[in-house]
């Protein structure tokens, strides 16, 4: 217990608004969200809740990029996108974006690892470094050479998450990375994010839809629709309210099995049950009907 | 309706010595009415055999007849008269200044006159929620309009045989709620054809009712839902991966004998207790 | 027919010398050959420089790569042999012609066969080309697979529509193309914001001054390739004073 409190606060939201310019709705509206380093968060809606906005606005590309009228208290790790400008906070936030080909920018891997070190004036020694590094950390380093285009899904996602930690972030923002894999690369991605995590002592930001892959990794979940934070809570909490309230997210089979007979559950126990056990249970709710 | 036969279809994109064969020798057979789940990892040649029974490719070795016409001495516009395709991202089509133009535009194409062209366009755009947004331009409409404005562009052509790739990626709960009822209705009129290339099985698994698995270029499994779902070679092999909801189907329709249908629509009636 | 273009100058990842000369030295003289070739009309010195080009290429085994790419372009050959013969009336001119476009595209080529993109980035960059410029280009070289997929894939998408570039007249064949290059148009568009995020979020514009990790140095072999290449010009001279053309 006094590990997590004792644990630093790195992102603090208050009240944050948002708008594009020209736009007329907000597409945030008053939210507060905080982040503890080391936590892994979850982040969860419909499109267009506004999920890769917040996105934008923890790395500085709001208002940098997209400018519109930002309002709130605003801190991540000590900076203020409204005041710092997005190379200053790239090298504490990373951002991997969901389609990796449009990040991939040189014509080797290798080349682009090094690309975000170039950029920061680094040492040709530390960016050499860099480089054995990050390719060692996703375990890329047979593809070094290979230009993105060569390369499968699967393995520029790989890429761009290499390149992108080339520049030592604290936070990783990730959005939606398995959109386009398939339901094994999906799972492995699911364990390597995870491994990823501990062995670089990263703090995670994930924002996806396939919630039952990252379930039992995760310290929180947050479901936001229309610009606003339904809940913002421990899974198993958010799970229970999602239910209980009909929100539409991908909520696991499992937990809508054990809702359904009624039994409370704790989701520490959720990956225990054996899919026999689940079985039982579900043949249960197929005869009562 | 259309029938489609694949015969011994192989092919390579490298029209030289190198002969890489993106698939090979596959045989497979679509009868009107079939539902046609094609399954397979990234990269295993779906989207290539897709392409292939759309005529947009033509076979290397082997043929693909759709109700006897040969593809290979098709045109893509001939064989487009029956067959019609629904792309990842079908959004990256639009061009038209108005949503009516962009529905319009595969029956000008075919020659249709006026009034029935602006029938079928009112038509279909009620049918897809997209009435009101007739003279709207595509480019400003929602993401979620924007799908449905794509497919209704394809559904409008009234294909007999629908072929879909990968329809689910990157969608959220809703729209892929809204994937599933948009196909149901497809098939409501007899003896209409879908093939979808996915790996989405819990998606598949409610809307096909034969499954054809690809690896590697190769047909190494075809048969109906049921049986792939009984099927454990081809999950522990690697080739396909169970999500929980597959995996538990797969328990309960071989351990316990409880139809399949029955489990769809209690699966259904659980996660729709959300909609 | 573009796609025979560009097929004639792809890069081929090979370990000749040649390929592991310094692009900028390649670059220099591949471009001094084809400089010489587009003044030059005399036929000796047309054949002896391609002589040298076809040594480089063989050099850098890239024989077959150039033979492929010239029966690519044979369509081209002949048509400026065919022009040049109408306008001169001379079959001679008409050969020395089409000989000049062999070996302005023969040295080239050799260039792009033995050189990478990457290469040639950081060639221009070296040389002193804004690291904008050099960026701009390299991420032009980076995205033409993509866009040429992306053209593919669109032109498919249409053409399920019913779409058919090959009816009518040519103004509506020309417009024919309008839903292959608006949608085209717009996905680049929105790709380049998606790019320019990215190059933002990788901390690009930090530094005025990036730093290269791979650094170019010119070796021995570059300053004997220089001297060949000197001397041919030298050879050149000396033919021009001594049989200097009517």
């Amino acid at each position: 217990m006094s590990t997590e409190e004792s644990r630093k606060t790195i992102i603090r939201i208050r009240n944050l608004s948002f708008k594009y310019k020209n736009a007329e709705k907000n597409v945030l509206d008053t939210i507060n969200f905080e982040v503890k380093e080391g936590e892994f968060v979850l982040i969860t809606g419909p499109s267009g809740s506004g999920k890769s906005t917040l996105a934008r606005i923890l790395t500085g590309l709001i208002p940098n990029s997209y400018p519109g009228e930002l309002s709130g208290e605003i801190s991540i790790m000590g900076f203020d996108p409204r005041r710092n400008k997005i190379y200053e906070i790239a090298q504490n936030v990373g951002l991997v974006l969901q389609n990796p080909e449009n990040q991939l920018f040189a014509l080797t891997v290798e080349d682009d690892i090094a690309f975000g070190p170039e950029n920061l004036g680094l040492e040709r020694k530390e960016i050499k470094e860099r480089v054995e590094w990050s390719l060692s950390v996703v375990d890329l380093q047979k593809e070094r050479h290979k230009a993105p285009f060569e390369l499968s899904g699967g393995l520029q996602q790989k890429a761009a998450i290499a390149a992108v930690l080339a520049m030592k972030p604290k936070i990783l923002i990730l959005d939606e990375p398995t959109s386009y894999l398939d339901t094994l690369s999906a799972i492995k991605f699911a364990y390597f994010l995870n491994e990823l995590k501990r062995e670089l002592n990263l703090t995670i930001i994930l924002i996806e839809q396939k919630i039952d892959l990252f379930f039992k990794f995760l310290s929180r979940i947050v479901v936001m629709n229309e610009g606003k934070i339904l809940i913002d809570d421990e899974p198993d909490v958010v799970m229970n309210f999602c239910i209980r309230n009909k929100i539409p997210i991908n909520i696991p089979l499992q937990l809508l099995i054990i809702r359904t007979l009624g039994e409370t559950y704790d989701g520490k126990k959720l990956y225990d049950y054996q899919v026999d056990d689940y079985k039982m249970l579900f043949e249960k709710i197929i005869n009562d009907r | 309706m259309a029938k489609i036969s694949i015969e011994d279809v192989s092919f390579s994109y490298e029209q030289d010595k190198k002969n890489n064969f993106v698939l090979k020798d596959v045989s497979y057979s679509i009868l009107p009415g079939d539902s046609v789940l094609l399954l397979g990892p990234n990269g295993s040649g779906k989207t290539t055999l897709l392409k292939l029974i759309m005529g947009l490719l033509k076979p290397t070795k082997g043929k693909i007849r759709i109700d006897d016409v040969d593809t290979s001495k098709a045109s893509v516009f001939e064989i487009s008269k029956k067959v019609s395709m629904i792309f990842q991202n079908p959004e990256k089509q639009f061009f038209a200044e108005t949503v009516r133009e962009e529905l319009s535009f595969g029956l000008k194409n075919r020659g249709l006159r006026e009034e029935e062209i602006k029938k079928k366009v009112e038509e279909v755009a009620k049918k897809f929620g997209l009435f009101e947004y007739l003279d709207k331009s595509p480019f400003d409409l929602s993401g979620g309009e924007k799908r449905r404005l794509s497919i209704a562009s394809i559904i409008i052509l009234d294909p007999e045989v629908l072929i879909v790739d990968e329809p689910t990626a990157g969608l959220d709960f809703q729209y892929r709620n809204l994937m599933i009822s948009i196909i149901r209705g497809f098939l409501e009129t007899r003896n209409k054809s879908l093939v979808v290339a996915t790996h989405d099985i819990d998606f598949g698994l409610r809307i096909a009712n034969k499954a054809a698995v690809i690896n590697e270029g190769k047909l190494v499994w075809s048969g109906d839902v049921v049986s792939l779902l009984r099927e454990e070679e081809i999950f522990s092999k690697g080739i396909l991966a169970h999500t929980f909801t597959s995996s538990l189907i797969s328990r309960v329709i071989s351990q316990s004998n409880v139809d399949f249908q029955k489990v769809v629509k209690v699966l259904e009636e659980l996660t729709e207790g959300l909609m | 027919m573009a796609m025979n273009f560009v097929k004639a100058y792809q890069f081929s990842r090979k370990e000749t010398t040649i390929h592991a000369l310094d692009p900028r030295v390649k670059l220099f003289v591949s471009v001094g050959v084809a400089i010489i070739g587009i003044i030059t009309l005399d036929p000796i010195e047309i054949a002896f420089l391609t002589v040298i080009q076809i040594i480089i290429l063989a050099l850098s085994k890239s024989m077959k790569l150039w033979l492929r790419s010239l029966k690519a372009l044979t369509f081209f050959i002949l048509l400026i042999a065919v022009s040049q013969y109408l306008t001169t009336q001379s079959l001679i001119q008409a050969i020395i012609f089409s000989a000049r476009f062999i070996l302005i595209t023969s040295a080239t080529s050799w260039f792009f066969y033995t050189t990478s993109p990457e290469d040639l980035g950081r060639a221009l960059e070296q040389m002193g080309v804004p690291s904008d410029f050099s960026l701009a280009f390299t991420l032009s070289m980076r995205f033409i697979p993509v866009i040429a997929n992306e053209f593919q894939d669109v032109y498919d998408a249409q053409r399920v529509r019913g779409l058919n570039l090959e009816k009518g007249n040519l103004l509506e064949r020309t417009k024919a193309f309008l839903p292959i290059l608006i949608p085209l148009f717009v996905e680049v568009i929105r790709r380049t914001y998606e790019i320019s995020d990215a190059l933002e979020l990788r901390g690009y514009g930090f530094k005025e001054k990036r730093s290269h990790w791979k650094e170019l140095k010119l070796t021995t072999n570059d300053y004997i390739f220089l001297a060949f290449f000197l001397l041919t010009i030298a050879i050149i001279v000396l033919h021009r004073l001594c049989y200097p053309l009517v």
